[in-house]
C-alpha cells in the first residue's frame, strides 16, 4: 500500500514537474538556435532604446533575431539540445540557462560557452547526423552529454578536430541513452587528444551504444577519471590509446571493446605525477592513483602495436569481476629512452594488481609478450579465472641487432637486451654491483596466490609460466603451468601452503627458486624437462635448500639435491609409463590421480595442443623419476580408470576416484645431483 | 502519506488551471500604454525599427524604440495587484531567476517593498509572475 502511494506521489511529481514547464513558450530565434522561454517564468521583458531585447537576463540583439513566436513547446530546465543534420545543426535552449550560454556555431560546428557564473548542471543533449560537424563546449560547472542517436564526423575542425571536446575540468556525465548507438569520428587532423576528449571527468552511464573512430591520437580521452557503468563503448580504431585517461578508471558494468589501435588499450595515468599518487581513496574522493578498476562488465580487447598493453595503468589494477579478453600481437622493441627492451602485455601495471574474481583470457602471441605483469606485488584471491597463453619467442635486441627469435642462453646477457614471453611476472629485481655469483641486487614486490583457476601455457624460449622477482607464496587455488622455461620461478623463496598445482616445464624444472623452496601442504603435481633439470629445484648452489614439510607430492624428475624432507615418506619409481593414469594413496587412502605426460628424450617445445592426449611434447625425459610424496606412506597404482573432480586441465583428479591398475613398485627416494640455478644477470624482463 | 498525495494533486490541478492561462502578451510602450494581443499563433519579426507581431487577430506594429517591455499575462491588462492571487494570504516572492527574496504577509506588503522590476510569487499553490512599477 505503502509502495503504491509512494509511486503515485512520484507520477504526481513527474506530472507537475512536466506542467510547470508546459503552457506558452516564447520561441526567440537567433540563426539556428532557438531559446525557449517559458511565460511563467519569463516575466518582464525589457526593451531597451530599441536594440536590445532582454528575456531573463539574455539580452538579445533586435538585429540579431530571426523571429519570435509564441507556442506551447514544453521546456526543461537546464536542457540543451543539438540535432545535427548534414552541414547544419539546430539548437535549443532552455530560457532559464539561456544568459550563461554563448553559442558560435558554423555549419555543423557547434561551440558552447558555460559562463562562470552558471551554477546549474546544463544536459547538452545531441542526436542526428552530420560527416562534418562537431560539438565544442567549455565551461566551469559540471555539465552531462546526453548521447541520443548522434553520428557525428568531424571532417574539417573549426573548434577542435575532436568529434565532441569539453572543455571543463568538472564532473560531465556521458548518458548514451539506451537503445541508440552513437558514433563519433574525429578529424584527421588537428590538435585533439582524442575523438571524444573531455578535459574533466567522465561518467559513463546508461545502456546505449557508443562507437568511437581516433584518427589524430586516443579514441577517448579525458585528463581525469572514467567510470563506465552500463554503457557499450565500441574503440573502432585509433591512432594512439583506445581510451586513455589520468587520475583513475573504473567500470562496474557495461561493455568496452577496442581493437585497431596503434597504442594501448587503455592507459591510464596519474595526472599529477610531481604530487605522486594519492592511492585509492574513500569512495575515490580526489583520487589520482593511476589505478584501474574493473568491478564487472565485459572487456574485449585486441591490440596489434610493438611493445602495445591491453591494460596499462601507472598505479594499481584491482580486477574483481567481470569477463576480460585482452589479445596482444605486437614484438617488443629496443626502447630509445630507457635503453632497454620493451615488450607487450595483456595487462601491465607500475604498481600492484590484484585480482579476486572475474575471468580473464589473455593471449599474448607477439615477440616477448607477456600475460600479466607488475611491477610490485601481484595477488590473486577468491575465485577468478584466469587463463593465459604466450607464444612468442623470446625478444632480443641491443639498440642495433633484433632478433624475435632468440634461442641462445640469456645467463650471462644483460637483461635490458631481452624480453622473456613469460605467462605472469611480478615484481622487481634490480642490479645494484658486482657481477656472476657476486650480484648484489634489491628485490621489490611479489606475488601471492591464495585462490582461483589459473592456467598458464608459455611457448617461447625463455618463457617461464609464473614469475616473481622476489617471494612466492600460495596458499590455495587450482594452478596450471605448461612452461617452455621453468614453469613456476621464484626470485628469492618460494613457499606453498595449500593449492592444487600442475607446474610442468618442457626445457627447465617444474619449480625453481632462487631462494629456498618451503612446500608445506597442496597437492603439486610438477614436472621437470630431461636432467639436469628437476621437478623442483632450490638455489642449493648459493645455500638455499627445499624444504618439504608437508602436502602431497608427484614429481616427473628429481628433488633438488640435498632436499630436506620430513613430515612424511618420500618414494621414488624407477620407472614409469607415459600418458597413464595413476593413483596415489596416502597411507592407503587414495589422495590424488595424475596422468603422466608424454615422455621425450630431451625435453621439447611446441607444437602446443590443449592439455590432456593431444599434448605437446616435452615435460618429462624418459631419463627422469617418478618421485612421490605423501602423508603417510605412499602407494601408487598404476593404469587405473580415474574419475572425481577434474582439475589440470584434465590431468588429474582432486578429489579422486580410482579403480582397476596394477601397483607400482616405490622405494625410498634416492635424491640426485640434479637441479640447476642459473645465474641471471639483472633479469628484469 | 496520502496528505502528502492530495497536497501534489491539488497542486498538479492548480498547475493544470494554471497552464494555458497566460493568454495575452501585453506590450507595454516608454509612455506606460500597454497593448495586449492574444498568443494564439503569435508571431513576431523585427523589420527595421519595426516590430511586426501577427496573431490571430492581425498585425500590430510596434515602433522598437517607443517599446518598453512586454510580458505574458493572464489577463489583457498588467497590473500588479490584479492577480490570482488572494491578496490577504501571505506570500514567498521570488527573482526572476529563482532566488529566494523572503516571505511576505501579503502581496500588498510585497509589491510596497519590492523594488521595481519583475517576481515570481507564489503561495505554495499558485505562482504567478507580477510586474512592481
Amino acid at each position: 500500500m505503502k509502495n503504491g502511494i509512494t509511486k503515485s506521489i512520484c507520477v504526481l511529481c513527474a506530472v507537475f514537474c512536466t506542467l510547470s514547464i508546459s503552457a506558452q513558450t516564447l520561441n526567440i530565434q537567433v540563426g539556428n538556435v532557438t531559446y525557449l522561454f517559458p511565460a511563467a517564468q519569463a516575466g518582464a521583458m525589457p526593451y531597451d532604446n530599441g536594440s536590445t531585447l532582454t528575456v531573463m537576463n539574455k539580452a538579445f540583439a533586435l538585429s540579431e533575431i530571426s523571429s519570435m513566436f509564441v507556442d506551447e513547446t514544453a521546456v526543461t530546465d537546464n536542457a540543451v539540445s543539438v540535432v545535427y543534420n548534414g552541414s547544419s545543426a539546430a539548437i535549443t535552449v532552455a530560457g532559464n540557462v539561456a544568459r550563461y550560454l554563448t553559442i558560435t556555431q558554423s555549419g555543423a560546428h557547434v561551440s558552447i560557452a558555460q559562463n562562470s557564473n552558471l551554477a546549474q548542471e546544463i544536459t547538452y543533449t545531441l542526436s542526428g547526423n552530420s560527416s562534418d560537424g562537431e560539438f565544442y563546449m567549455e565551461g566551469s560547472y559540471k555539465a552531462t552529454l546526453a548521447l541520443n542517436g548522434l553520428t557525428l564526423t568531424n571532417t574539417t575542425p573549426v573548434y577542435s578536430g575532436a568529434a565532441i571536446h569539453v572543455q571543463n575540468s568538472k564532473r560531465i556525465d556521458v548518458k548514451v541513452a539506451e537503445g541508440t548507438t552513437n558514433t563519433l569520428t574525429d578529424a584527421s587532423t588537428g590538435s585533439q587528444k582524442g575523438c571524444l576528449y573531455i578535459k574533466g571527468h567522465a561518467e559513463f552511464k546508461q545502456k546505449g551504444t557508443l562507437n568511437v573512430t581516433g584518427n589524430k591520437k586516443h579514441g577517448i580521452k579525458t585528463g581525469e577519471y572514467i567510470t563506465v557503468k552500463n554503457t557499450t563503448i565500441n574503440i573502432l580504431s585509433a591512432a594512439g590509446d583506445g581510451i586513455n585517461c589520468e587520475q583513475y578508471i573504473l567500470m562496474q558494468s557495461g561493455k568496452i571493446s577496442i581493437a585497431n589501435v596503434a597504442d594501448d588499450g587503455i592507459q591510464c595515468d596519474i595526472e599529477d605525477a610531481e604530487a605522486g599518487s594519492t592511492g585509492e581513496t574513500t569512495e575515490h574522493e580526489d583520487e589520482d592513483s593511476g589505478n584501474m578498476y574493473i568491478n564487472g562488465g565485459t572487456l574485449a580487447i585486441d591490440v596489434t602495436g610493438i611493445a602495445c598493453k591491453g591494460l596499462k595503468a601507472q598505479g594499481n589494477i584491482a580486477i574483481s569481476g567481470g569477463d576480460i579478453t585482452i589479445t596482444t600481437s605486437g614484438n617488443g622493441k629496443w626502447d630509445t629512452s630507457d635503453l632497454e627492451t620493451k615488450s607487450a602485455a595483456c595487462i601491465n601495471s607500475d604498481d600492484d594488481i590484484t585480482i579476486t574474481g572475474g575471468t580473464l583470457s589473455l593471449t599474448a602471441t607477439g615477440s616477448g609478450g607477456k600475460g600479466l605483469k607488475c611491477d610490485s606485488v601481484l595477488t590473486i584471491s577468491g575465485s577468478p579465472v584466469i587463463t593465459i597463453a604466450t607464444s612468442g619467442g623470446l625478444y632480443y635486441n641491443n639498440g642495433t641487432t633484433e632478433n624475435l627469435d632468440f634461442t641462445e642462453n640469456t645467463d650471462n646477457v644483460d637483461s635490458k637486451y631481452y624480453s622473456s614471453p613469460k605467462g605472469i611476472r611480478a615484481g622487481t629485481k634490480t642490479w645494484v654491483s658486482g657481477s656472476g655469483k657476486n650480484a648484489v641486487y634489491t628485490y621489490h614486490g611479489g606475488m601471492t596466490i591464495n585462490g582461483g583457476k589459473i592456467y598458464v601455457t608459455t611457448e617461447g624460449y625463455n618463457g617461464e609460466g609464473i614469475e616473481s622477482k622476489n617471494t612466492l607464496v600460495i596458499n590455495g587455488g587450482e594452478i596450471t603451468v605448461v612452461a617452455h622455461d621453468d614453469a613456476i620461478n621464484a626470485g628469492q623463496d618460494l613457499t606453498i601452503n595449500d593449492g592444487l598445482i600442475y607446474p610442468r616445464a618442457t626445457n627447465n624444472d617444474g619449480i625453481d627458486a632462487n631462494g629456498n623452496v618451503y612446500i608445506k601442504g597442496g597437492t603439486i603435481f610438477a614436472i621437470g624437462s630431461s636432467s639436469p633439470e628437476v621437478s623442483i629445484d632450490a638455489n642449493t648452489e648459493d645455500g638455499k635448500k627445499l624444504y618439504i614439510t608437508g602436502g602431497t607430492i608427484v614429481g616427473i624428475g628429481n628433488l633438488e639435491s640435498g632436499a630436506s624432507i620430513t613430515g612424511g615418506t618420500c618414494k621414488q619409481a624407477s620407472s614409469w609409463t607415459a600418458e597413464t593414469w595413476y593413483a596415489l594413496y596416502s597411507g592407503g587412502e587414495l589422495v590424488f590421480a595424475f596422468k603422466t605426460p608424454k615422455k621425450t628424450t630431451s625435453g621439447g617445445g611446441g607444437p602446443w595442443g590443449s592439455l590432456g592426449v593431444s599434448a605437446g611434447p616435452g615435460g618429462g625425459s624418459s631419463n627422469q623419476k617418478l618421485v612421490v610424496y605423501t602423508a603417510s606412506t605412499p602407494t601408487l597404482k598404476s593404469g587405473v580408470t580415474a574419475g572425481g573432480t577434474e582439475i589440470f586441465e584434465g590431468e588429474g583428479y582432486y578429489p579422486a576416484t580410482a579403480s582397476g591398475g596394477s601397483s607400482v613398485t616405490l622405494s625410498s627416494y634416492s635424491g640426485s645431483s640434479g637441479g640447476r640455478t642459473r645465474w641471471m644477470v639483472n633479469d628484469t624482463n | 502519506m496520502r496528505k502528502i498525495g492530495l497536497v501534489l494533486a491539488i497542486l498538479v490541478c492548480t498547475m493544470i488551471a494554471q497552464a494555458g492561462e497566460y493568454a495575452y502578451l501585453v506590450f507595454t510602450n516608454t509612455s506606460g500604454t500597454t497593448t495586449a494581443l492574444t498568443v494564439s499563433n503569435l508571431s513576431a519579426t523585427v523589420s527595421g525599427s519595426t516590430l511586426v507581431v501577427t496573431n490571430d487577430d492581425g498585425t500590430v506594429n510596434f515602433t522598437l524604440t517607443e517599446l518598453a517591455s512586454m510580458q505574458f499575462s493572464t489577463t489583457d491588462t498588467v497590473t500588479a495587484l490584479e492577480n490570482v492571487l488572494d491578496g490577504d494570504l501571505p506570500v514567498q516572492v521570488y527573482s526572476i531567476d529563482g532566488t529566494s527574496l523572503g516571505t511576505f504577509d501579503n502581496l500588498v506588503q510585497a509589491a510596497q517593498q519590492l523594488g521595481a522590476g519583475a517576481y515570481v510569487v507564489s503561495n505554495g499553490n499558485i505562482s504567478q509572475t507580477i510586474v512592481v512599477k
